[in-house]
């Protein structure tokens, strides 16, 4: 009966969170952590853990990891060959940075993964709430977050398989076994548009059996069991089934809105909850302040720094602007966490201050961003 | 200076009107009419080349306004040789216009008194920019304006009417009192007829007679002159005529071809060639069609065009759309397809062009792509440029090869 409960008041909570986010000026996602917090096991103790929660939790991370790897735009890497050089090397630098703060802080690895990493879903709604979209900065700005966001998340998940299973060769292989697969699809797509393009057209186009829907979710599904039997991360699985999308058919907004729509409108929203209410913000404030100021303070340098190599071409101030926004973070990086906390590489007292960090972050950057452009836009 | 040739009606409106000039009159009685009215006349015959070097050619305007296209021709001929600046001349019959465009002479085909109207202008104007105006008393009331002809380097932009400014739509009906206004030059005959020298290139030879009568049946409709490129023993490869013989490539490696092709970069408007055999863009090798400038054509119907399917893939489409109005005649249907939003502005640049049927992509733009260029189309065009990015060069190509339309790739 109590899970009833939970499952009724996560679902106002995700309907509501919107509409007060908006009047706050902050992304729904923050409130929707804060609003799990306060009415989970360490607040008010409404949402209780259930078996329905996890599993709808778990499939609104994957189904976020999904979205992650539809919105990463090739088109922009390819057009853009020496945003994408620029955006190489910050990504070079960046992660360098981050090994050797963590070595002189004594963190994991997987602190240097995290902290590289950037949110594209943080990273577009900013630029283009600017205006800065098509101006070479906006441009810069993507194609370097897209970068960095494929290049993280194949790093975590080398990372996880080989903690897992004791660094060795051969499940390493397996990574790459999910990458030969996504190329076979890849010519697979390619080859059923040229030959079948009126039952392709179908999953673009207003189809009452909703067939680019059902289409999505099964490859989405297929590639994270597949990522089961190859023993990586499902995250990979569901990030690398939205690219695979995004890169067969390169645009088509009906279906990404639908896809949209399932995600942020139900399955992520129950995900960011279902975090928040797992957090103790209090003891995270009293007995992990240390980390959470050390994190703040290696996130930004660990951006700042590299983003002089954008000073040539965009100048001091805008370079700035690239390091500042990329050093938000979200949806991989909590996932990192979930990863870390069931590896045991990260205690729940740890994990629950990265993800307080992540929240944070998504609040700082874009507002520091947004006032360095003194509310110009370009 | 303006140089007057023939002393009619034309020739002394333009005259009285324009400052600087001298009229030309083959009649003496004439002349000296003319004379008498305070305009300098030379009295001869402008065929004489010591007539039009006592008018001072060298360096001056030449305005043909006799009422025969032969001696408006010789003159022109004449005056050129002469180091004339410019020659315009009024066509007496529409049918010839096309010799006085081979001979490089602004031709202007209306009535009399808009001829007067009009060479006026382009007399005292260096612009290239003119005006017509329609009176009541002329041809051009109640005309469609596709019924106007104007020469190949002009072309009509606006219609001023009671104040208002009217785009100038094939099928608006001309009033009196409207007003033409027109733009001449060679940018403007660029647009029209962007192909002056097609050169053809075939490597099959049993593709030989789709490729060589594509390229004619393209060539005769847009005016053009079509070239071959043949293997002679002593000097390799050469460039010829196809009016002087039908080349033959049996022999010649592609790269032989690659090579000769960078030497006549930029000498033709157009290459025609045939389809390819292998994937053009292969691991190995690249097939010829890729080392290929645009534009070009990949000739695979040999036969007039009736269906072709515009995909407009560039954020730029006016030389996608150059072409199609090159390609524009009363019995081709087009299919435009915008695969983006914003480029629907640029359909206005087709409203002079009849049977068009413009196509936003709603659903997935590669998808419909694909849909769309397997419809049996005679042509298919898309530019090289491809830079909206959604849509992929593999898949272009993919076009080139796999469908049976020709398929003409633009800058």
């Amino acid at each position: 009966m109590k899970g009833v409960y939970t499952l009724v008041t996560i679902a106002l909570l995700a309907f509501a969170t919107p509409l007060f986010a908006d009047r706050l000026r902050v992304p729904a996602v923050v409130l929707e952590v804060f609003a799990g917090m306060i009415l989970g096991a360490y607040g008010l103790g409404i949402i209780e853990s259930s078996e329905w929660l996890e599993f709808l939790s778990t499939f609104g991370l994957i189904f976020l990891m999904f979205l992650s790897g539809l919105d990463l735009d090739i088109n922009i890497i390819r057009k853009k060959k020496k945003f994408a050089y620029l955006g190489l090397l910050f990504l070079a630098l960046s992660m360098s940075f981050s090994y050797l703060l963590t070595l002189a802080f004594g963190l994991d690895l997987l602190y240097a993964i995290l902290l590289t990493n950037v949110s594209v879903g943080i990273v577009v709604p900013t630029i283009r709430e600017m205006g800065i979209v098509k101006s070479n900065l906006g441009q810069q700005i993507l194609v370097a977050a897209f970068i960095t966001d494929f290049v993280t998340m194949f790093a975590l998940t080398i990372y996880a398989v080989s903690v897992r299973t004791g660094k060795t060769g051969y499940e390493l292989l397996l990574v790459f076994g999910i990458f030969l697969v996504f190329l076979l699809s890849y010519y697979i797509g390619r080859l059923a548009i040229w030959h079948f393009p009126e039952f392709m057209s179908r999953w673009f186009t207003e189809d009452p059996m909703e067939l680019g829907v059902r289409g999505s979710m099964a490859i989405m599904v297929s590639f994270v069991g597949l990522s089961y039997l190859l023993g990586v991360e499902a995250i990979l699985g569901a990030f690398l089934a939205g690219a695979l999308l995004s890169i067969i058919f390169r645009g088509g907004e009906r279906l990404e809105e639908k896809l949209y729509g399932i995600g942020y409108g139900f399955l992520i929203p129950i995900f960011f909850i279902s975090v928040g209410a797992s957090m103790d913000p209090l003891k995270i404030l009293s007995s992990n302040f240390d980390l959470l100021v050390i994190l703040v303070f290696m996130a930004f340098a660990v951006k700042i720094v590299p983003s002089l190599i954008f000073v040539p071409t965009f100048g001091l101030v805008n370079s700035l602007r690239i390091g500042i926004i990329q050093t938000s973070k979200l949806s991989l990086t909590i996932a990192g966490v979930s990863i870390g906390e069931n590896l045991g590489v990260l205690s729940y007292d740890e994990a629950s201050t990265v993800i307080f960090f992540t929240i944070l972050t998504c609040l700082i950057s874009p507002t520091i961003f947004r006032a360095l452009y003194g509310g110009k836009s370009e | 200076m303006n140089i007057m040739v023939g002393g009619g009606k034309i020739g002394r409106e333009i005259a009285r009107r324009s400052s600087e000039s001298v009229i030309i009159e083959i009649d003496s009685a004439k002349a000296k009419e003319l004379e008498g009215e305070g305009l300098r006349v030379i009295n001869g015959d402008a065929r004489n080349r010591e007539i039009l070097l006592k008018a001072g050619v060298n360096n001056a305007r030449v305005i043909l306004v006799t009422d025969s296209d032969d001696v408006n021709l010789e003159v022109a001929e004449l005056a050129k040789r002469l180091g004339s600046k410019e020659i315009v001349s009024r066509i007496v019959d529409p049918s010839r216009a096309h010799h006085y465009r081979k001979a490089g002479i602004i031709g202007l085909v209306c009535d009399e008194s808009n001829a007067a109207n009009l060479l006026t202008i382009v007399a005292n104007a260096r612009r290239k920019y003119f005006e017509m105006k329609v009176s009541e008393d002329s041809g051009l009331a109640g005309k469609e304006l596709h019924e106007v002809s104007l020469e190949e380097d002009c072309a009509v932009i606006s219609i001023f009417r009671k104040g208002m400014l009217f785009r100038p739509i094939p099928g608006i009906m001309l009033q009196p009192g409207d007003v033409i206004g027109a733009v001449c030059g060679k940018e403007v005959q660029q647009m029209h007829n962007p192909f002056d020298r097609i050169l053809v290139i075939f490597r099959y030879p049993e593709f030989r007679d789709i490729v060589v009568e594509e390229a004619s049946k393209l060539a005769s409709q847009v005016g053009a002159e079509v070239f071959g490129i043949s293997k002679e023993k002593e000097n390799g490869l050469s460039v010829c005529s196809l009016e002087d013989q039908l080349p033959s490539l049996d022999g010649v490696g592609e790269s032989e071809i690659v090579e000769l092709l960078k030497h006549v970069r930029g000498k033709f408007d157009l290459i025609v060639t045939d389809a390819p055999r292998r994937k053009i863009f292969s691991l190995w090798t690249k097939d010829f069609t890729w080392y290929l400038n645009p534009p070009f054509l990949i000739a695979k119907r040999g036969r007039r065009y009736s269906k072709i399917l515009v995909v407009v893939n560039t954020s730029d489409p006016s030389e996608l759309f150059a072409h199609l109005k090159a390609l524009s005649h009363p019995t081709v249907g087009f299919k435009v397809l915008i695969l983006d939003e914003e480029l629907l502005p640029y359909q206005n640049q087709l409203v002079e062009v009849s049977n068009v049927d413009i196509e936003l992509v709603k659903g997935n733009p590669i998808i419909e792509v694909v849909k769309e260029v397997k419809r049996d189309y005679d042509l298919v065009m898309f530019s090289l440029k491809n830079d909206l990015g959604n849509i992929d060069q593999p898949l272009l190509w993919k076009i080139v090869e796999k469908t049976p339309s020709s398929v003409l790739v633009v800058e």
